[in-house]
């Protein structure tokens, strides 16, 4: 697996020499990260500044210094929709009052395909009636989405996102609030649609079991990459998050797991 | 569907508010002076000369000012809901409706200077504009403008405003301060119609409900929250800023001619949210026909309850939309728990 990202097919997601800076304060300095093909994972303490970086990838956030490139191609330099026709992104919005039923948010992502006046295309409709069903929410078509269980509403906005056709796919957080089943499931539907995944994991062992490669950011920049056994280390889990642990084999799925103590935990 | 049945709703309540009066016109009667006007053939009509004076230059003018300025009022509450994503939002939360009358009633009042050369309509357009550009300034910081501020910052100025009418109507209370005229534009009426108000007001109304239905997808996207609409590719911040601009064009053309009239912009896109769902490309134009709706059977009812005179139909919307209000917030507790 190690270096064979390069080989893979499937659009470039290059994220070079983002620098961003909020208020003045400098919240991200100079991160470089690639993905093509694969499944990235971007892991660090809170606040270290992986949600950041992701926002400028779906042009939230303009970079102060530094491009983000889909294909060779600056987002930033591209129009609003014809990037958000390369990018989808599944993000943390707190849901509002006013929500939109399944069919009518999984519908959104024709948005930047569409003419304004979406009569909705036969062909969108096509497209969404498939996302719905590759992120099994084809079932709650006419419920409202505020009323979905938190994994139900995580895989509606993944199948929005997969409505957009996109080339590169962002996720921030997506396993948050979810139970550890919805968690792997999540996951492992992501992984199996083989396209450019960027996806931001507080849980290691996860970006361990579902990442080609991660890299790790402290303090706004990037201190490691690679496959997840050359960057989580024991060694670099003390110095970035300040705990103690040992790596070992998933006696499940033979993946790197890791164990984790608190620097006042004795041995047995 | 839905939005045929109120179209077909809106033509009746307009041709029953013409019936309706101190002086009773027939329906039938009714509908053939406004053939009779507006077909180039000739139409034969049972009126009398005044009965087709007062259907077509007292009574026409009032049902379709209803019409006009109760569609505009719903079609800019269901664009301020989406765009800052909160059910409690209307056109009047925001200070349009506070700088409207503050710049009208200082007209009414104030006879010296620049304000006395002032017309009412033009001074409450003029503070409508810029009320809403005052709080969108005031709700921004560094460059961005978040819903939570937008609420924040049209709330204060609200009553900011308000207490400056209510200062200017104190200081007017003298004899001959024109303060009665200053209560009926504050309580919203619709009794000073005349053809040559509804021009510009129904002008706006078309041009912007066209545009917004076009930009519905737009308005769906906000929905799901700022951070997903752009990554959809909506330029959030012109976006907001555009479409603020357009509904205080509506609200500001309105309240201009009818003064300030309450709760239709606030109530009426949720009951047509109740029966047509969240996709404003079927929200905007049924809103704008159930807006017009209501404002014309309520017109109808200000004109009958205390007939021979009349209630103004600001008063009897804050009574019909009230508890409406209040149901919603119940319902929307229900919802959280």
């Amino acid at each position: 697996m190690s270096g064979g990202a390069s080989q893979l097919a499937g659009t470039a997601l290059r994220v070079d020499e983002v620098t961003v800076e909020i208020a003045g304060r400098r919240i991200v300095s100079q991160v470089a990260l690639t993905a093509k093909g694969d499944v990235v994972g971007l892991v660090g303490p809170n606040g270290s500044g992986k949600s950041t970086v992701l926002r400028t990838v779906y042009r939230m956030l303009r970079p102060a210094a530094g491009q983000v490139l889909a294909d060779e191609r600056d987002v930033w330099s591209l129009g609003a929709r014809e990037a958000a026709r390369v990018t989808a992104a599944v993000v943390q919005d707190g849901p509002s009052d006013l929500e939109l039923t399944v069919a009518e948010c999984v519908a959104l992502g024709r948005v930047p395909h569409g003419r304004l006046l979406a009569a909705a295309s036969a062909d969108g409709q096509e497209t969404v009636s498939r996302a719905m069903a590759a992120a099994g929410v084809t079932g709650l078509a006419d419920r409202d989405v505020a009323t979905l269980s938190g994994g139900e509403r995580q895989r509606v906005h993944l199948a929005r996102a997969l409505a957009q056709e996109p080339r590169i796919l962002v996720l921030d957080e997506p396993t948050n609030h979810l139970d550890i089943r919805h968690q792997l499931e999540l996951l492992s539907l992501v992984r199996g649609l083989r396209i450019t995944t960027l996806v931001t994991l507080h849980d290691l062992n996860l970006a361990a079991a579902y990442c080609d490669r991660v890299a790790v950011l402290s303090q706004g920049s990037v201190v490691g990459t690679g496959t997840p056994a050359e960057v989580l280390t024991p060694g670099l889990l003390l110095e970035v998050f300040g705990v103690r642990a040992a790596t070992l084999a998933n006696p499940l799925t033979g993946r790197l797991q890791l164990v984790y103590a608190d620097s006042s935990q004795e041995e047995q | 569907m839905t939005v045929a049945v109120l179209a077909v709703a809106c033509a009746a309540a307009v041709v029953g508010s013409v019936a309706v009066g101190s002086v009773a016109i027939a329906p039938a009667t009714v509908v053939s002076v406004i053939a009779g006007h507006v077909l180039p053939w000739h139409v034969s009509t049972p009126a009398t000369g005044t009965q087709a004076e007062i259907v077509w230059e007292f009574r026409l003018p009032r049902a379709l000012l209803g019409l006009v300025v109760g569609a505009s009022l719903a079609v800019a509450g269901a664009v301020l809901q989406a765009v800052v994503r909160n059910p409690l939002a209307d056109p009047f939360i925001f200070g349009v409706s506070s700088g409207a009358s503050v710049a009208a009633v200082a007209a009414l009042t104030v006879a010296s200077g620049v304000l006395a050369t002032v017309s009412v309509p033009v001074a409450a357009f003029a503070g409508a504009l810029a009320t809403t550009l005052v709080v969108f300034l005031l709700a921004q910081r560094r460059g961005r403008v978040t819903p939570g501020r937008l609420v924040l910052a049209g709330v204060a100025m609200s009553y900011l405003l308000s207490s400056v009418t209510s200062y200017l109507v104190l200081r007017a209370s003298t004899p001959d301060g024109g303060v009665s005229q200053v209560l009926s534009w504050l309580s919203g009426s619709l009794a000073a119609a005349a053809w040559g108000d509804l021009g510009l007001p129904a002008l706006v109304l078309v041009a912007a409900t066209a545009a917004l239905v076009l930009l519905a997808p737009l308005l769906n996207a906000f929905l799901a929250g700022d951070e997903t609409a752009a990554s959809l590719g909506v330029d959030v911040g012109r976006v907001r800023l555009a479409l603020f601009a357009v509904t205080s064009l509506l609200v500001g053309v309105v309240v201009a001619v009818s003064g300030a009239i309450g709760f239709v912009g606030l109530v009426v896109p949720h009951g047509v949210r109740m029966v047509v769902g969240s996709d404003h490309r079927w929200v905007l134009p049924a809103s704008a026909l159930a807006g017009g709706l209501l404002l014309v059977v309520v017109d109808i009812a200000a004109r009958l309850i205390l007939a021979p005179s009349e209630v103004p139909v600001g008063l009897l919307t804050a009574v019909v939309g009230a508890p409406f209000f209040l149901w919603l917030l119940r319902r929307s507790d229900r919802g959280e728990t």
